[in-house]
């Protein structure tokens, strides 16, 4: 087979030479369709490499061919300025977007599937130091995290575990400002009490520079074990979870991290306002489920800041974390990567977080993110940095590079409107050439992301995901690309709720677009009945902005915030366990769990409940022989398909009874798992078009009802949960700390890095 | 100029003394011309045609241009006229004498024609003939005339009576007659300089006349001998109407006696010639209007030399007059150059009307390769007034059909400052292409077309001459059969390549015609060309080109005289070229009958589904999304094929043909044989006539031609298959358009050689990529 190379490279070059022909349509039209014909055949054994190869190339070559004509036939003439530039612009976004699908392609080509290796014997196992660096989180949102990553499987004697608090540093209990000082020491005492109760180590430092990566380093300051595993701190790890990671060090001597997926327990803005959780798989599903497989591959998956064990004799060399940027978990990793450390991604989720819920945190999330990998990409130049291969230089740039889309996607967004409502022809072509080069373009471009990402992403959903962050996060751009040095660390709001549905404060420019576009759209309408040579190009344009107009209408949807009134998220557990009522013992199925409560099914005939009167009982789960207890009470009782279901809060949370919610939550990894491949089912193009249209029309409608202020809803009057006890002083959650940008009395909850 | 030379002494080192004696000449053949209008329908607006033989000016000194531009049609249309006068000639004075008719639909009240004289208003007229040519005269003062060319500009402005549609601006036309038109002198011609021969008058057919007097035996050494000084003639005269007869008498009517001869054909000549002695004279010849050139030299190199003196002195001046004006209306293409309108000898106008058209020539390279791979960039300076409707728009025609429109949207008025309006380079052809440009210009008051409403003289737009042509780098290579590329440029045979004229049976008409066409392909070429005149059968050299005149009745008359020379000159090869050709035509008459039964049978089902056709209320969706389908089928596979809607396979008749003109690869394939065949001498001669004929000429296309016999209607015929003559140019940019041409033609090829090369370098990929990079742990 080596000797075919002979062969297939020069007559990969005699391919390259005819694609890069100018010919005619009707001879674009048969290629087209021919090489669509290969794609689709390719497409039938997805599990064989070669298949997958052939579909990518055969899918290179429309692309090749339309960015050639697109390069040679369509762009206006120079001497038309008016033209020219804005039609430039749209060709420089779309040769962006032909950058990016070569380099996913290349990233994509071949995602790994890794294999857990042996831990091997207790007594050869590496130290392993456990960091949850906190800012401002609340206790008992800590208490959960710790409580998990105490009851990880692993040597107790080679686990040390540390709370890294920034908001309780020197510095911050020093405060000028005495509310400041108050509510840090206040945090201070009360973490470190937390810590001891829960025998982690609490540390804060003196001063919070260099914000997480400074927090971070801090931490290898005070300890020294060999590996080094970061959790953020919502993030609680499973009870496997050092046993699916630790083995890849023992293998791999320049092994220096094993990244983990985020998986979430709550869903994201759009999730949750388009009612899509637990239905369609996440937004993140594609980076962490094909993207960090695909980039494994190439030795480049990256450090994700969280879910991650590192060797700590590799971040020695690069003395730590890295904190140039605000990213500094990709940072950190291409400066290790640069020194020749290699990186492995296990695709199991292994930790449950949160993620941001309202969409102004989302927002706040998406602008650091693009903010960091830019600096990355402008200050660290990953594709000339020294000592990385060439694949990983090109993985590299298509990451950093992928936060350039919102120019492209607002380019796409806005282009139709000049030629409907100034005429100016940005893009020269007639319906022929259209259909020839554009169109079966198109086709292989979806007929490829249903091919590559169908399992993880519903048509349409990546173009609304990229249109909602586009609007503020062009500014973000602008801003890093004019001071690359500028953006400092935000912390990302998460575990905050709306007791009430509204729009979001940042409504206002989706609006806006959204009505420039229904207005192009009518116009349009309005030429193409009126002037009798309008044309093809118009209908062109046309279509172009009514699919604008729908991405621009779902994503109302988006920021017209349905209200969440679950304050802990639930997960379906499915464990057995006793409970005990007075004297009564009951075998139930406890359904799921989550920090607040559980929900349980009676086996055995259902014993009198009375949620007014709170009736009470302990609950006993067994692990290896041993019997766990905690206390719950009644508070809610629903019967469905003749099932009786029994809502449980816990009584009191104790470190126990933290331990218990973390033995209950987090011992299994299959219930991730389980969560996460029963969204993964494939839509077809056109079940998830008619899908979107629909949304785009039901959505916008909400939103403006939403802006009219018609929102219809009672009051619901829920129970605080139970607060959390330490040695018998009762740990009040804390004041949120004063954020003035972000006072909306609504909002409750804490602030997380990640 | 300098090519003319050249060329002219390379024509000395043509050794040719090889022919014996043949037989005796026939009579000159019957000039054969078109009447116009005699294929027209019977509605058209067109008055009969009237006698114009009669009619002849004596001393009239015509334009020098065709006859197809004597028509000037539109609202606003120009034409460009020139005639030359002698010294005495312009000193005298005379008079213009326009002899025109129009369409009836012209509006006399409000159209009238300008004439302009050397830049100087002359003269108008109302355009008031729709019932017959009807002369008007204009006297010229000697003060706005010159000795020399004189440059006459006739402007005729047409408004239609009722109709002010756009499609009724194609009913207007005023046609003058270019027998009847011209310069009427105060004396007869003179003809002593060279320069008098330009004022020779056109015969009855409106053909510029040169006979050749030559010996009643006629040998090829005396065509040779008179070949270059004919040719060279042709370009003198600068004319594209000329029909060479050939006899050992001089001609009668208008027209020039050519006598060329060496020492050794001296005796054969008439006395009075041959008391001449070595030189190159003019005269006067016996009838009146006529004049008599002799060129007489000791051997063939003294008579070319004898020529090129003649070239370099008297008839310079004019000589190079007459190639510039043949370039007038016309670019000259070379490929990777900026043209301005203004080089085609546009001049900026402004433009009342509706419907503005202006025409130009583009001559491409005869080895262009039409194809997509790159576009004619058209950069518009022009304006459109306010008011203009929503429909206006701008046409590019090319070679009468439209390859791009472009509309004028702002009807506020529009300013092109350099638009930009791609042309495609499919639509061009080598040789010559007609470009019209186009603008349609509707306002309101259009559609009422009330006669006190009409504003048939407020300007709606003006095209400027600086508006730019800009031809890309062109796929270059010979590919014959191309008859536009012979037609256009003289290809493959203005190469300066020597080449055969072999014609087959030396009588009169065939030689006639012979010379007929050198003298074209002459002008078409712009110099004389390096014709090696032969006569018999076998006489091509497979290795040389050759112009091939043959006609199926010299293989009867071979047949009679003994087959055996016939056989003996082909035995090398063992092919027949004329049999050769018999086959070739015979497999193209095979698929024109296929393509006849074919056409005839859908003609008829056609008619079988129109005369049975339900009405479209009637049929069911199903019906007519079936037969939507099925045309959108047809037209879909129309466009796959290249072919424009319009354009239905012409085919050519077994029997029916006057004239076919033909090429085909020499026997070896060293060479291009081109082969104008027809069943006798006569439908030669007749056929040639209407093949030359200006209005026919520069419009041939295809890889065959055939004139029908009954309705001397000409038909194109595609060429099924093109044979590559030769690659000058192989830097890798033309290569790579040569490829993006030719793999444009056979997409088929395209689709499966990217397949298949990519597929390869795809499976190896694929090989490759799972042993590269970290590799999936196997459970």
């Amino acid at each position: 087979m080596k000797c075919i190379k002979f062969l297939a490279v020069p007559a990969g070059a005699l391919g390259l030479l005819l694609i890069l022909l100018p010919m005619s349509l009707q001879a674009q039209l048969m290629l087209s369709c021919a090489v669509l014909g290969v794609m689709f055949i390719g497409m039938t054994r997805p599990e064989s490499a070669t298949f997958r190869v052939v579909t990518l190339v055969f899918a290179g070559i429309i692309a090749l061919r339309y960015g050639f004509w697109r390069t040679t036939e369509t762009l206006p003439d120079i001497s038309e300025p008016l033209n020219f530039i804005p039609g430039f612009l749209l060709y420089l976004a779309e040769m962006y977007c032909l950058a990016m699908l070569a380099i996913s392609f290349f990233m994509v080509i071949e995602p790994v599937k890794r294999k857990t290796p042996d831990m091997g014997e207790a007594s050869s196992l590496p130290t392993v130091d456990v960091f949850i660096p906190s800012y401002n989180e609340d206790a008992e949102l800590l208490a959960i995290t710790l409580a998990a990553a105490k009851s990880m499987a692993y040597p107790k004697d080679k686990l040390n575990i540390f709370l890294l608090d920034d908001g309780g540093t020197d510095a911050k209990r020093n405060h000028k400002d005495p509310r400041v000082s108050v509510a840090a020491i206040r945090r201070h005492e009360q973490l470190k009490a937390l810590c001891n109760a829960m025998g982690v180590t609490y540390h804060a430092r003196q001063r919070n520079d260099h914000a997480k990566a400074g927090n971070l380093n801090e931490g290898l300051k005070i300890s020294t074990g060999e590996l080094v595993v970061v959790f953020d701190a919502d993030h609680a790890p499973v009870r496997d979870f050092l046993r699916e990671t630790v083995g890849f060090f023992a293998k791999d001597e320049k092994l220096f991290l094993v990244q983990t997926p985020h998986y979430f327990l709550n869903p994201d803005p759009l999730e949750k306002n388009l009612k899509t959780f637990a239905r369609m798989p996440s937004e993140n599903e594609m980076f962490y489920s094909i993207l960090q497989r695909g980039l494994d591959k190439w030795n480049a998956s990256f450090f994700c800041g969280s879910a991650a064990v590192l060797r700590r004799s590799a971040l020695e060399t690069t003395d730590g974390f890295s904190g140039q940027s605000i990213t500094e978990d990709c940072e950190t990793a291409l400066s290790l990567h640069c020194q020749g450390w290699h990186s492995v991604y296990v695709d199991k989720p292994l930790i449950a977080g949160l993620q941001p819920e309202t969409f102004v945190s989302f927002i706040g999330q998406r602008a650091r993110w693009c903010q960091g990998m830019l600096q990355i990409l402008i200050l660290k130049r990953p594709f000339l940095a020294k000592g990385l291969t060439i694949p990983q230089r090109i993985c590299y740039a298509g990451i950093n590079m992928f936060w350039l889309f919102p120019i492209s996607r607002l380019a796409f967004m806005f282009s139709p409107l000049l030629y409907i409502f100034f005429s100016l022809e940005i893009y020269r072509a007639n319906i022929l050439e259209f259909a020839s080069y554009a169109v079966t373009y198109l086709i292989s471009s979806f007929a490829m992301q249903s091919y590559l990402y169908g399992r993880v992403r519903w048509p349409w959903i990546s173009e609304l995901y990229e249109y909602v962050q586009a609007v503020f996060l062009f500014g973000s751009i602008i801003s890093v690309v004019r001071n690359p040095r500028k953006p400092t660390f935000n912390v990302t709001a998460k575990g905050q709720t709306l007791d009430k549905s509204m729009l979001s404060p940042l409504a206002a420019p989706y609006f806006a677009i959204f009505f420039l576009l229904l207005a192009a759209a009518l116009y349009s309408g309005y030429r193409l009945l009126t002037e009798p040579v309008a044309g093809e190009l118009l209908m062109i344009v046309a279509m172009w902005n009514l699919i604008n107009l729908g991405l621009a209408g779902a994503a109302l949807g988006a920021i017209a915030e349905r209200r969440e009134l679950r304050r802990n998220q639930r997960l379906p557990v499915k464990r057995h366990a006793l409970m005990h009522i007075g004297e009564e013992h009951h075998t139930v199925i406890i359904q799921d769990a989550s920090s607040g409560g559980i929900s349980v099914e009676f086996v055995d005939g259902t014993p009198k409940l009375d949620a007014s009167a709170a009736t009470k009982a302990k609950v006993e789960l067994r692990r290896g022989g041993q019997a766990i207890l905690f206390d719950v009470v009644c508070r809610s009782r629903r019967v469905t398909n003749g099932t009786t279901v029994a809502g449980f809060a816990y009584s009191e949370r104790t470190p126990k009874t933290v331990m218990a919610i973390a033995e209950l939550m987090y011992s299994d990894q299959s219930v991730l798992q389980d969560r996460l491949v029963r969204r993964q089912i494939r839509r077809n193009f056109f079940w998830g078009t008619s899908r979107f249209a629909l949304w785009s029309i039901t959505e916008s409608l909400r939103a403006i009802q939403y802006s009219a202020g018609l929102v219809r809803e009672t009051m619901v009057k829920s129970f605080e949960d139970a607060p959390l006890v330490l040695n018998d002083n009762k740990v009040m959650p804390l004041p949120p700390a004063p954020r003035p940008e972000e006072t909306a009395p609504v909002l409750q909850g804490g602030q997380l890095y990640g | 100029m300098a090519k003319l030379i050249t060329t002219v002494m390379a024509l000395s080192l043509l050794a040719s003394v090889s022919a014996q004696a043949q037989s005796l000449l026939d009579d000159a053949p019957i000039a054969v011309g078109a009447q116009p209008g005699e294929s027209e329908s019977i509605l058209s607006t067109r008055p009969a045609a009237s006698p114009v033989a009669d009619q002849r000016q004596p001393g009239l000194v015509p334009f020098e241009q065709s006859s197809a531009s004597f028509k000037l049609s539109g609202e606003d249309d120009n034409g460009r006229f020139t005639f030359f006068l002698s010294q005495p000639q312009a000193a005298a004075g005379g008079k213009l004498a326009l002899s025109y008719r129009n369409a009836v639909s012209v509006l006399p009240d409000s159209s009238v024609v300008d004439i302009t004289v050397n830049g100087k208003p002359a003269g108008s007229f109302p355009i008031a003939a729709p019932n017959g040519f009807k002369r008007n005269d204009i006297a010229l003062d000697p003060q706005m005339l010159v000795a020399g060319r004189n440059q006459v500009d006739i402007r005729a402005r047409q408004h239609h009576r009722v109709d002010c549609s756009l499609e009724a601006t194609y009913e207007l036309w005023t046609e003058f007659s270019p027998v009847q038109t011209g310069f009427v002198a105060s004396g007869a011609p003179s003809f002593k300089t060279p320069d008098d021969l330009l004022t020779v008058s056109r015969n009855a057919q409106g053909r510029t006349d040169i006979r050749l007097v030559v010996p009643q035996t006629l040998n090829a050494e005396i065509l040779n001998d008179a070949a270059p000084m004919l040719q060279t003639l042709a370009l003198f005269l600068g004319r594209d109407d000329i029909a060479v007869t050939i006899s050992d008498k001089p001609g009668t009517g208008p027209g020039i006696d050519l006598y060329a001869f060496s020492d050794r054909n001296r005796r054969l000549m008439p006395e009075a010639t041959r008391s001449l002695g070595y030189g190159f004279f003019v005269g006067k010849a016996a009838e009146p209007g006529r004049a008599s050139v002799t060129l007489h030299g000791a051997t063939h190199a003294d008579m070319e030399s004898r020529l090129l003196a003649a070239i370099r002195g008297p008839m310079k001046a004019s000589l190079d007059g007459s190639l510039k004006a043949a370039n007038h209306g016309r670019i000259t293409v070379q490929p990777s150059t900026t043209y301005r309108l203004a080089d085609a000898g546009y001049e900026s106008r402004v433009f009342a009307g509706r419907l503005s058209r202006t025409g130009f020539d583009m001559v491409m390279p005869s080895d262009f390769y039409p194809g997509d791979y790159a576009t004619i960039g058209l950069k518009l300076h022009a304006a459109t007034s306010p008011g203009l409707n929503y429909t206006a728009q701008f046409l590019v025609r090319v070679n009468d059909r439209v390859v791009t429109s472009y509309p004028f949207r702002k009807s506020e008025g529009e300013q092109f400052d350099g638009k930009l309006i791609e042309l495609p380079l499919r639509a061009f052809r080598p040789g010559i292409n007609k470009v019209e440009l186009i603008a349609e210009l509707p306002i309101e008051a259009d559609a009422a077309c009330a006669p006190d409403a009409r504003k048939d003289d407020q300007p709606r737009f003006v095209l400027l001459d600086k508006t730019e042509i800009t031809v890309p780098a062109l796929a270059r290579v010979g590919r014959l059969p191309d008859i536009a590329a012979l037609t256009g440029n003289g290809y493959p045979f203005a190469e300066g390549k020597p080449f055969d004229v072999v014609i087959e049976r030396p009588d009169g008409q065939s030689v006639g015609a012979a010379l007929t066409v050198l003298s074209r392909l002459a002008v078409a070429a712009g110099s004389p060309l390096s014709a090696d005149m032969q006569m018999g059968k076998g006489k091509a050299s497979p290795s040389r080109n050759a112009l091939l005149i043959t006609t199926d009745n010299a293989f009867a008359d071979l047949g009679a005289s003994g087959k055996t020379a016939f056989s003996e000159n082909f035995d090398e090869t063992g092919l027949d070229p004329f049999r050769t050709a018999a086959i070739a035509d015979d497999t193209s008459e095979t698929i024109a009958s296929a393509t006849d039964s074919t056409d005839n049978s859908s003609e008829l089902l056609d008619a079988f589904h129109k005369s049975t056709a339900v009405p479209s209320s009637e049929r069911s969706a199903t019906t007519l999304v079936g037969e939507w389908a099925a045309r959108a089928a047809s037209r879909f596979g129309t466009w796959l094929n290249y072919q424009d809607n319009d354009n239905s396979l012409a085919s050519h008749g077994a029997t029916d043909d006057l004239v076919t003109l033909s090429q085909q690869p020499s026997t070896t394939g060293e060479a291009t044989w081109t082969v104008l065949r027809a069943p006798s001498p006569s439908d030669l001669a007749a056929g040639v006539q209407r093949l030359v004929d200006p209005s026919v000429w520069n419009g041939l296309d295809g890889g065959s031609v055939a004139v029908e016999t009954a309705s001397l209607d000409v038909r194109a015929l595609p060429a099924a298959t093109r044979f590559i003559t030769g690659v000058d140019d192989r830097s890798p940019g033309n290569l790579r358009r040569l490829a993006a041409a030719w793999f444009s033609d056979n997409f088929q090829f395209y689709v499966l050689l990217i397949v298949a090369a990519m597929g390869l370098f795809a499976l190896w990929l694929g090989w490759l990529i799972p042993r590269k990079g970290a590799q999936s742990d196997n459970d």
